[in-house]
């Protein structure tokens, strides 16, 4: 009897921990889970097009858009339902322009750092950029790639580099590269209260109205996906981060997502986050983890 | 058990008191900013020809620090609000009757009346910070899964 209700207890308490243990990413499952039926409901089937699109020309929904398209292409961005922009990015990876990017990334990888290690000690496997960013309970900060890259510098007594600089968007051209060649999906682990806590704030800046433009990135990323401003259709939230850092015709060379973060911040209307400030990390995480199970598709082209 | 029920009463009493205390509060000078600004319509209250060039610019000076400090300062065509407020004062002090505001980069941003100018500061000031408290309930109406409706 009393051993029945020792095992009892202890399998009481067991559950209880599990449980609490459990639901630090429930929500954020949940909102992933309503975002995905929202964008692949919006993008399946040109007869229900009219609902999600009431304003755009019948000419342009029958003729320009790719219907009901294959899950991962998500990671494509506005390649992934515009006929066109699809025509133009397979036009250019034929001949990828980012190239020796990756070249110049491979070689700042394997370079050694004043003390004889490098960023092949830090990160000993490259393919790892899909599971960043990752919640850091020390410090209890979201931590980015870029942020990761330059940790790894300042540990070994070098300077940390600039998050929206050249340097950057090389090192992390090559391990996205590595990291696509090996066919890995966005795996992004909220894993604790605080972690949580940093998912919450990200998914609130995401969705707030901001600058004198009174504009959330969902206006144009979530409900305006698919949609344009002026001839640039909006890549839809799921998936946003796969081609990072991309190549930008108009930049001429690869960026970082800081980099294009901090534009869409400034084209809202207000004075841009800084690249490496808890905001953009917050931000960051949040988008990231609404891309999990989309594989990294990087470098990648954009207009 | 006696002293339970007392030492409850006194609980119940000290809490209602309390209450009260902070309902008759009158509404003064330390009243939150985050509280203040949605009183404002920003229409009226920085409307330079009502209320005259400096009330309008205290106002702005008023919400601005906020606003930078929860990182939410409007910027048009690189010229954040603190720029629109720094130059309308430069030019009351030199008694010129127009603004030169620059952007973060040093470059010329534009020329405004000192009316205008005015306007411009105490308007982003205000509407950025009101837009961060309606935000604290609006966002959940831009996600599915929340309140967006498809
Ligand atoms: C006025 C509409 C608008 C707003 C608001 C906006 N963006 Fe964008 N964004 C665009 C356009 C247009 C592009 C370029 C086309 C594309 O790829 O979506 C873009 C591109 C991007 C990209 C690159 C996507 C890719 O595949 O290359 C990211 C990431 C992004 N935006 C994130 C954000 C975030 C985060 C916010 C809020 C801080 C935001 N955007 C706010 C219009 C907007």
């Amino acid at each position: 009897m009393l051993s029945k209700v020792i095992t009892g207890s202890v399998l009481t308490l067991l559950s209880c921990s599990l449980l609490s243990a459990a639901p630090y990413n429930a929500q954020a499952k949940k909102d992933r889970a309503a975002m995905i039926k929202y964008m692949e409901a919006k993008f399946k089937n040109p007869k229900t097009a009219a609902k999600f699109f009431p304003y755009t020309p019948k000419n342009e929904l029958e003729h320009n858009f790719i219907w009901g398209f294959p899950f991962q292409e998500f990671g494509l961005g506005d390649a992934g339902y515009v006929k066109s922009v699809r025509a133009q990015f397979d036009n250019f990876m034929m001949l990828p322009p980012f190239y020796n990017a990756v070249d110049n990334g491979e070689a700042l990888y394997h370079k050694k750092f004043a003390n004889g290690n490098s960023f092949a000690t830090c990160f000993p496997n490259p393919a790892i950029t899909n599971l960043y960013p990752k919640f850091d309970d020390k410090t209890n900060r979201v931590v980015t790639l870029s942020e990761a890259v330059n940790n790894c510098l300042i540990k070994n007594s070098e300077s940390p580099w600039k998050m929206t600089g050249m340097k950057m968007a090389y090192l992390e051209s090559y391990l996205a590269s590595k990291t696509t060649a090996a066919g890995k999906k966005f795996d992004i682990k909220i894993q604790s209260a605080a972690a949580a806590k940093a998912y919450r704030r990200g998914k609130i800046e995401f969705y707030s109205q901001r600058g004198y433009l009174d504009l959330s990135c969902a206006t144009c990323h979530v409900l305006g996906a698919g949609k344009r401003t002026k001839a640039d259709y909006h890549s839809p939230l799921l998936g946003m981060i796969a081609g990072f850092p991309v190549y930008r015709l108009k930049w001429g060379h690869v960026g970082t997502l800081e980099k294009r973060l901090v534009g869409c911040n400034k084209n809202q209307g207000e004075v841009p986050h800084k690249p490496n400030s808890k905001w953009m990390g917050d931000l960051e995480y949040f988008m990231a983890y609404m891309s999990n199970g989309i594989k990294v598709n990087a470098p990648s082209v954009r207009k | 058990m006696k002293n339970l029920f007392n030492i409850s009463l006194a609980l119940v009493v000290g809490f209602s008191l309390f209450g009260c205390a902070k309902l008759y509060k009158p509404s003064n000078q330390s009243e939150s900013p985050y509280v203040s600004v949605m009183k404002l319509h920003v229409r009226d209250a920085c409307n330079v020809q009502k209320n005259g060039v400096n009330k309008v610019l205290t106002l702005a000076q008023k919400y601005n620090p906020i606003d930078i400090k929860e990182g939410i300062e409007f910027m048009r065509f690189g010229v954040p609000t603190s720029e629109y407020i720094r130059a309308t004062k430069q030019a009351i002090k030199d008694g010129s009757k127009t603004v030169q505001v620059y952007t973060r980069k040093g470059k010329k941003g534009g020329k405004f009346t000192v009316a205008f100018a005015a306007w411009r500061s105490c308007a982003f000031a205000v509407a950025a910070l009101q837009q961060k408290v309606e935000a604290k309930s609006t966002w959940k109406l831009a996600m599915p899964g929340t309140g967006f409706k498809y």
